[in-house]
């Protein structure tokens, strides 16, 4: 249970942040000074969720000797869990196919980048060696989130997110 | 709702897949020729009126120093010129608060659901009868500078002499290098900034004009959209700017929700709202570049923008909604006969085409669903409208639901496509409109779902409204 708990810590941080943006975004009455505060915590817990906690989870499967199964768990457990959650919220306007097809949105393929790119550096950490190969993943990931979120904000992707959209949809 | 399979061809699925995989944009079918119609009226034009028309994208409507809400840190000093040479219109607004509905609806005079331009991925369509059309019939050179922006490419365009326009970015442009099709012909442009660019592309099209001949010259720029780059030597002019007047709501990191699509904007609040001001300011420059070469007394001047842009009000950073960040924009107008002033009269993107053709002596567009603003500024008791009604249609990907709403002078009500409660907002009380009234005032509420009713009918049949 403690290991599957570890595989889901990015999930779970990522919920956290996405349920008290959910609650308290664009209320500040309801938390007073507190809500300049809690709001970018809670933005934070979302992106770490996405992002980056996949390291930390995967050093703690590791620690635990958890399988193969736990670390991919690890791996994608914060980027599925936000691509799960923002499709749902999408198909309150949208058709199923295209809120399914949100669950492709760059911050997904960013989030998957990213967490790779975290677990390749977390593994050499637990090795407390350097790999070339997990060097050449964490790079790979990293040009991944830069190439679909960072380069000029992201719009470079977006214009190809939406190739496929409107051959999809259109 | 349409599942994926019943939606999805083989063929698109794999369209996708290959579209996913190639880093790059199409430019859909590139046209971009100018298409002169006869100019029939050609020995009557002598004497009319110059026009010149100047649409930026996304600058809200008190985002000018001479806007009496504007942040005490913005100083435009040539549009602020621009605006005490003649009138500030304080109650403008557009009807779709989005890029490519909006500009359809300034160049037809048309409702979004009558141009069917509904999002920005529903193709022109080029069988559209333009402004310009009837204004080169009557003798007008006319030309179309800057971003066209509308889904399925760029057409060949009827009524005008010369066309220069951009694909780069899905039709949006860069900032910087940015390639201008000039007359169909793709033109590499390294080094150039698009707002200086644009603005050398006017004045070089005012200079070859003959003094005998009236001009039409809609020069459309890409300032001030995402992603907010100004000009070298204005970049971090703003970053001193104390900026503790943000909206309550608004907090760092808000613009990756996903109400707030990442598009070019992945940054935090106050760093875009930084940049764009800055980009404002480069906007200005240009606009006093050009203004210098005009004479007021035989050109009228319109300025104003595409739609207005939310900074963190109702935790949006963007557009779309029909809140008044969204929909209300700036709206300038100086020439013959205008006195200097301001009106608060509600006027809207469709009434740009009619007036324009008025000061014109041209021939009305017959679908034109606007007002012309002529009597209006000519006489300020002419009452120009009671009240008018915005509509958004769902624009993938962007998590905000299809709606509709009415403005009167005093209230908006808003309906969603969804099962979001309506929203009713005393415009005056709540310019902010923070405070849904929808429950306490069940009476506006009823009388105002009965007013759009009313002008959704009207709107769809194709009436003036």
């Amino acid at each position: 249970m403690k290991r599957l708990i570890a595989a889901l810590l990015p999930a779970l941080v990522f919920l956290l942040g996405d349920q008290t943006v959910l609650a308290f975004s664009g209320r500040p009455a309801s938390l007073g000074d507190a809500y300049q505060v809690v709001l970018p915590l809670a933005a934070l817990c979302r992106y770490a969720g996405m992002f980056a906690l996949a390291g930390v989870a995967w050093c703690l499967i590791r620690r635990s000797q958890g399988g193969r199964w736990l670390q991919a768990l690890a791996l994608v457990s914060g980027p599925v869990s936000y691509a799960i959650s923002a499709s749902w919220q999408m198909s309150s306007y949208f058709p199923a196919g295209e809120a399914a097809y949100y669950a492709l949105n760059p911050l997904v393929i960013a989030a998957l980048g990213s967490s790779a790119a975290w677990a390749a550096v977390a593994e050499m950490v637990w090795r407390r060696a350097l790999s070339w190969r997990l060097v050449l993943i964490a790079c790979l990931g990293w040009a991944i989130l830069w190439a679909t979120v960072l380069w000029d904000g992201g719009v470079h992707w977006f214009y190809v997110y939406q190739i496929g959209y409107r051959a999809l949809f259109a | 709702m349409a599942g994926l399979g019943a939606r999805a061809t083989r063929r698109g699925v794999v369209a996708a897949a290959l579209a996913t995989t190639v880093v790059g944009c199409s430019d859909e079918t590139v046209g971009g020729h100018p298409l002169p119609v006869e100019r029939s009226g050609s020995g009557s034009s002598k004497g009319k009126p110059n026009l010149l028309v100047i649409i930026t994208d996304d600058q809200r409507w008190d985002h000018f120093s001479a806007s009496p809400s504007a942040p005490k840190y913005l100083h435009t000093p040539a549009i602020d010129a621009l605006a005490n040479a003649g009138v500030r219109c304080d109650n403008a607004f557009v009807t779709t608060a989005l890029c490519s509905p909006s500009r359809a609806t300034f160049l037809t005079g048309t409702y979004a659901s009558r141009h069917g331009v509904r999002n920005n991925l529903t193709a022109w369509d080029p069988a559209l009868t333009t402004v310009f059309e009837p204004l080169m019939t009557s003798g007008y050179d006319c030309a179309f500078i800057g971003k066209w922006h509308m889904p399925g490419g760029v057409p060949d365009l009827r009524g005008v002499d010369r066309f220069v326009t951009f694909t780069a970015q899905g039709g949006q442009g860069q900032y910087f290098d940015c390639p201008l099709l000039i007359d169909g012909m793709m033109t590499p442009r390294p080094g150039k900034y698009i707002t200086e660019d644009l603005t050398t592309q006017a004045l070089s099209w005012l200079d070859e004009r003959d003094e005998q001949t009236p001009w039409c010259l809609y020069l459309a720029h890409k300032a001030v959209h995402h992603q907010f780059e100004p000009p070298a030597h204005l970049l971090g002019t703003m970053d001193d700017v104390d900026l503790s007047d943000m909206p309550p709501e608004a907090y760092a990191f808000m613009t990756t929700l996903d109400r707030n699509v990442w598009e070019g904007t992945v940054a935090g609040l106050e760093r875009n709202y930084r940049r764009y001001l800055e980009t404002v300011l480069g906007l200005d420059e240009q606009i006093g570049r050009l203004l210098d070469s005009i004479d007021l007394t035989n050109t009228y001047v319109v300025f104003t923008s595409d739609n207005g842009y939310s900074w963190g009000e109702h935790v949006v950073s963007g557009k779309r909604w029909a809140y008044e960040e969204n929909t209300r924009v700036p709206f300038l107008v100086a020439g013959p006969g205008i006195s200097p002033g301001s009106h608060d009269q509600l006027v809207i993107n469709t009434d740009l085409a009619p007036t324009l053709l008025e000061w014109a002596g041209a021939a009305p567009l017959p679908e034109a669903q606007g007002r012309s603003l002529a009597p209006m500024l000519a006489d300020d008791s002419q009452r120009l409208r009671e009240d008018f009604m915005y509509e958004y249609f769902l624009d993938f990907p962007y998590n905000v639901p299809a709606m509709q709403a009415v403005r009167t002078d005093d209230w908006l009500w808003i309906e969603f496509d969804s099962d979001l409660a309506p929203e009713l907002y005393d415009v005056h009380k709540d310019p902010h409109t923070r405070t849904n009234l929808s429950a306490s005032e069940p009476e506006v509420a009823t009388t105002l779902a009965a007013r759009l009713s009313a002008l959704r009918a009207d709107v769809a049949a194709g009436a003036v409204v």
